[in-house]
């Protein structure tokens, strides 16, 4: 139910990829790796979802989303009105320059590596006591 | 071509210049018209604008016009402090400036749009390797035997890592240092690799022949070799022997200061991996593979022309 944030003991991981393909795998790895995923097809899609729940501790993005904001603007936009959430960046285009990026947000290149992605965001999400 | 350069009592006029302020002859270049003006203060193209023109240097003015596409694109203008009749040199020196003017602006927006393709082409291309993998990682998800999966996964992106080093030079070449240092990270042992080597370009069929040759000998490494143990190493070197056009380049792998070496029955059907590695660079084949106490080695040769081609 959108508004409502189900009480969850897996850290939430947002995964905005307008690719099908990519999104389903990106969730699958998310998911595998022990977390619980959120999709968004678009960087509009991800603001509404962080507008109704406030549960989510990473977003791992895509940069290019040919149609709308894209995610660079997507990182820029949550680190200014969500700072606790942690960001994570992929691209098949270069990297980006380190003052492009949003704070502690981390970049990997496509195609990213399944297992480097689970390691980050475990460590970006250590247990809350 | 100098750029800047001034005759002797000219100041330069380099900067922005609105065409609205020099007066009405815009139209006559859009058609192509090269205009020349013997006077400001007289010709009634320019006499309501000759204050704007004095104060530049300019009694008399020869303006070629630069067309791209029937566009007018830039202007090339000759003047002179005095008033002056044109004669045909001036019109054909005027004309030369502005052809050549044209042919380095055209390749320098050649070289540009090459630049952003050559990004695109790239990117997609990354893209492509993403889905492969995504649809593979899907399509083989129920397969229990994972090592064969993770196998395919690691080639493709020694591959990725490969095309990435290509880009850096649009996919014209590759230095080879750069090429083993990216897939050595990307295996994730490039703290305990060593790389030693001249600088040698390698083209793109070969860079990419190296790069799943070097994984290949990485994976076996760390699964077998000197990188399966902390304090094991290995050395990565290349020189090139020979003269001229029969220049050959040895790449040497050694491994040390790993396990026993065992070498590996040599019965039944080879796998993929050991395959990869017979084939040699550039599918030369000219492979010594030796399994020494001190640790395994490899001696890798091929000729320079080859590693170079496209």
């Amino acid at each position: 139910m959108l508004g409502q944030s189900t009480p969850s003991a897996r850290p939430i991981v947002l995964v905005v990829e307008d690719e099908p393909i990519q999104r389903f795998d990106a969730v699958d790895c998310v998911e595998d790796a022990g977390f619980e995923a959120v999709e968004a097809a678009s960087a509009e899609e991800a603001i509404r979802i962080l507008e109704a729940r406030p549960d989510i501790r990473v977003v791992f993005t895509d940069i290019d989303m040919p149609r709308g904001i894209d995610g660079m603007k997507l990182a820029a936009a949550i680190r200014d009105r969500w700072p606790p959430i942690e960001i994570i960046i992929v691209s098949g285009r270069r990297r980006p320059r380190p003052e492009d990026m949003p704070a502690r947000g981390v970049f990997f290149a496509k195609p990213y590596k399944r297992n480097e992605i689970a390691a980050m965001i475990h460590r970006m999400t250590p247990a809350r006591i | 071509m100098l750029p800047d350069w001034c005759a002797a009592g000219y100041a330069s006029i380099a900067g922005p210049h609105s065409f609205r302020d020099y007066g009405s002859f815009v139209d006559d270049l859009k058609r192509g018209e090269v205009v020349a003006v013997e006077d400001v203060t007289y010709d009634p193209r320019t006499h309501d604008n000759a204050e704007a023109w004095l104060t530049i240097g300019a009694r008399s003015l020869l303006n070629a016009p630069i067309i791209e596409r029937g566009r007018l694109v830039g202007i090339a203008l000759l003047h002179y402090a005095e008033p002056h009749v044109f004669m045909d040199e001036d019109l054909a020196f005027v004309r030369v400036v502005a052809d050549r003017v044209q042919i380095a602006v055209a390749r320098v927006r050649a070289e540009a749009d090459e630049h952003l393709l050559n990004e695109e082409i790239s990117h997609r291309l990354k893209n492509s390797f993403a889905m492969v993998l995504s649809i593979a990682g899907q399509t083989l998800r129920t397969i229990p035997e994972r090592a064969p999966v993770q196998a395919f996964e690691q080639r493709i992106h020694a591959l990725s890592s490969a095309h990435d080093v290509l880009l850096r030079r649009a996919w014209t070449a590759a230095p080879a240092r750069d090429v083993v240092e990216a897939v050595l990270a990307n295996a994730g042992h490039a703290d305990h690799i060593v790389v030693s080597g001249p600088e040698i370009d390698l083209g793109p069929r070969a860079t990419l022949s190296l790069a799943l040759l070097l994984h290949e000998l990485t994976t076996n490494a760390a699964k077998y070799g000197a990188l399966s143990v902390p304090e094991g190493r290995v050395m990565v070197d290349w020189r090139l022997d020979g003269m001229d056009g029969d220049r050959e380049v040895t790449f040497d792998w050694t491994e040390q200061g790993g396990p026993p070496v065992i070498p590996p029955a040599t019965s039944g059907r080879k796998g993929f991996g050991a395959w990869l590695i017979k084939t040699g660079l550039v599918g030369t084949g000219d492979v010594d593979l030796r399994y020494l106490p001190s640790g395994f080695q490899a001696t890798m040769r091929a000729p320079l022309v080859q590693l170079q081609g496209s």
